[in-house]
């Protein structure tokens, strides 16, 4: 009986026009499988993190004889590369000076703290087993709570001259004498080992702290189940497919530039241009390093410092135009930056304005449906207080709500996307999908605003369309490789 | 606490200066100013060979509450031109003295350090992106303007002839000496273009 339904259907040709009524658990499947924006990754409890993060700082800790809490940050330091780490990792013997500093033999001697410059008697002095550098208990106590105090984790050097050495979890948290910073240190060792391990991501919300695992990392979706924000797997930011990471942060500074460069560019935090942490600005040196992956980069116009050291002109210039107040040294004696020809500009600037436009165009309406979507869920309780049928009949509606916020979510980035696209055949094609999409949403919309006058079978089909037209414009963009954004 | 760590640690640093400054040639002395140890000033040599030999450098040291924990603050305060330091406000870039500074770090190594820097400049690690640009493309004139300043600002004993003509030139055109000798380091010795920003229009 079913069967000749379906056939019946069938027989309708549009793959598009298949009703996803019948056979839900192979439609749930296959359409996982075709759709781009399909992504799996579960939550995970903090011992669930140390079961998959304990098992790697084992395994590296017996390959290589460093001690758990050297292996562990080790292993952070290197984005959790086990193979990376023990492919390169040589066993060195130890120093013969270094075990002779350290040895018994001197174990009584009173010394002198390098950091106070007081002597104490040996049991007062604590060494790093890393490195062998001794200083007094009152000292590391102090310069680790400061350094815990600023946000460190991982990434506390030893306080010696020189002196390359991390030092590992276990050895600052029995060194801090402040219960409440061990906790703060705790938090933030946690967060270092899931920030630099690819397959988990933190949830984007402050203070939320739920984490997500994936077994293939991307940079796609993730639906926070405890506080219900979206956001990208692989940055943290608001999820932005079909754009790739380094696209869409391209395009949010181009906007907020455009919008008030001064503002934006006073701002005291920015993203790390390589692996796209968000990192703070503390001194006044332009020179940045990110605290994760090390990348070094220019603080006003966010380029690879190493090439800066060739082209350091730039910078300057810029702050000069843009500040007015810059350096006095800074701007004078040189030519200004050659300036596109007047036309050539205008070209740009409308390029930009046309694709702008639509975006902030499509963000609004993802605003005003996100209050219709709240609507729609008060009208539908109203009407099941009242007896006029059950939260299952009016399921259908919720979903055309919740589908009409996807698919309008993903038309707003199409544009940015676009943005990108180099011109031809390939971006022709791509807008004509993107029309396509943008009608149909457009229809859906109208229809959900007056979804009770509307038949069923209608919006059912509507909502097919929908997403058979997302999944076909998800899929071209895939096959679009963007230029890099210069 | 701390506060009490930095005073004892200064004292003692001050002292060790003091106590080494006849062998440790370049570096002058250190010392608290009006009597307080949070505000120091440093004294150093231009290192022999370089632009900066024969000149006096002095060094405007703050200590922060946090030291030895926190690294001192220190700018030149005495003008030089050099790739690493602003021409303008004296400021230096150097690893130590930001991300790189070690608790144990003394004064009296930094300064050694500060000293080092005037002799090996870094510059793919400009502080001063005019002074690092010529420092890489016009590197004669570069020591020349070095040694001007060196002269002029830090006591050092020979002069660059033709940049003193070239000040006296505009200074008798009725401008300020200082602000001549500024606009025409920052223009390449180029007088029109030094003129253009002294007296725009
Ligand atoms: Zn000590
Ligand atoms: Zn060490
Ligand atoms: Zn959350
Ligand atoms: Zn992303």
């Amino acid at each position: 009986m079913d069967d000749d339904y379906y056939d019946f259907y069938d027989d309708d040709g549009d793959e598009e026009n298949l009703p996803d009524m019948f056979d839900h658990k192979r439609d749930a499947e296959s359409s996982a499988e075709e759709d781009p924006e399909h992504f799996h990754c579960v939550a995970v409890s903090e011992e669930e993190v140390f079961q998959i993060t304990n098992a790697a700082v084992a395994n590296v800790s017996q390959h290589t004889g460093l001690s758990l809490d050297d292996a562990k940050s080790l292993l952070i330091c290197n984005k959790w590369d086990s193979d990376g780490i023990l492919k390169i990792f040589i066993p060195t013997s130890p120093d013969p000076d270094e075990t002779h500093f350290t040895s018994s033999g001197e174990a009584n001697f009173p010394r002198e703290c390098a950091v106070c410059l007081e002597t104490f008697p040996s049991a007062l002095m604590v060494a790093n087993a890393q490195c062998g550098h001794e200083f007094c208990r009152d000292c590391w106590n102090y310069y680790l709570g400061a350094q815990v105090e600023e946000g460190k984790g991982y990434d506390i050097q030893c306080m010696e001259t020189k002196c390359a050495a991390i030092l590992g979890e276990e050895f600052v948290i029995g060194l801090l004498s402040n219960s409440a910073m061990k906790e703060k240190f705790r938090l933030r060792f946690f967060r270092d080992c899931i920030e630099s391990h690819m397959n988990f991501a933190l949830c984007a919300t402050h203070g939320c702290g739920r984490v997500f695992f994936a077994e293939h990392p991307d940079n796609k979706r993730v639906s926070c189940d405890k506080c219900k924000a979206e956001f990208c797997f692989a940055c943290g930011s608001d999820y932005h497919l079909p754009c790739d990471c380094r696209t869409i942060r391209h395009w949010w500074r181009k906007i907020a530039e455009d919008a008030n460069t001064a503002s934006y560019m006073a701002a005291h935090t920015k993203d790390c241009p390589s692996c796209e942490r968000s990192i703070e600005k503390n001194g006044g040196c332009n020179h940045m390093v990110c605290r994760i992956c090390k990348h070094e980069f220019c603080w006003i116009c966010m380029g690879d410092w190493k090439q800066h050291g060739k082209s350091y002109y730039e910078c300057n210039r810029y702050k000069a135009a843009k500040e007015g107040t810059a350096d006095p040294a800074a701007g004078s004696g040189e030519p200004p930056l050659p300036v596109p020809k007047e036309s050539e500009a205008r070209i740009a600037l409308n390029k930009y304005l046309f694709y702008f436009t639509r975006w902030k165009g499509h963000e609004e309406s993802l605003a005003l449906e996100q209050k219709l979507f709240t609507q729609i869920q008060e009208r539908v309780q109203t009407k099941i207080q009242h007896q006029q049928g059950t939260l299952i009949d009016w399921q259908y509606l919720t979903d055309a709500g919740k589908l009409l916020l996807k698919c309008r979510h993903a038309l707003q980035y199409t544009y940015a996307f676009a943005y990108y696209v180099e011109d031809g055949p390939k971006r022709m094609l791509f807008e004509h999908l993107q029309a396509d999409l943008e009608s149909t949403i457009e229809n859906l919309s109208f229809s959900i605003e007056r979804a009770e006058t509307v038949d069923v079978a209608g919006l059912q089909a509507q909502m097919r369309s929908a997403e058979f037209r997302r999944k076909a414009l998800f899929k071209d963009a895939k096959m679009l490789a963007l230029p890099a954004p210069s | 606490m701390a506060t009490n760590m930095a005073n004892t640690r200064i004292q003692r640093e001050l002292a060790e200066v003091a106590r080494a400054s006849d062998s440790e040639k370049g570096i002058v002395s250190l010392e608290a100013l009006d009597g307080r140890l949070d505000h120091l000033l440093g004294v150093i040599m231009g290192p022999p060979g370089s632009p900066y030999d024969g000149g006096t450098f002095k060094l405007d040291i703050h200590i922060p509450v946090e030291y030895p924990f926190k690294p001192p603050i220190i700018k030149f305060a005495t003008k030089v031109w050099h790739p690493n330091v602003s021409s303008a406000s004296g400021a230096i870039c150097l690893d130590i003295l930001k991300t790189n500074w070690a608790a144990a770090m003394t004064l009296r190594t930094v300064m050694i350090s500060i000293q080092a820097l005037l002799g090996s400049p870094v510059a793919d690690d400009p502080q001063d992106a005019i002074v690092a640009g010529q420092f890489k493309s016009q590197r004669s004139l570069f020591d020349q303007t070095a040694r001007y300043w060196a002269h002029i600002h830090a006591g050092a004993p020979t002069s660059v002839a033709v940049m003193d003509q070239k000040v006296a030139q505009m200074v008798q055109m009725g401008f300020r000496e200082s602000d001549v000798q500024d606009n025409l380091s920052w223009n390449g010795w180029d007088v029109e273009k030094a003129l253009e920003k002294l007296a725009p229009g």
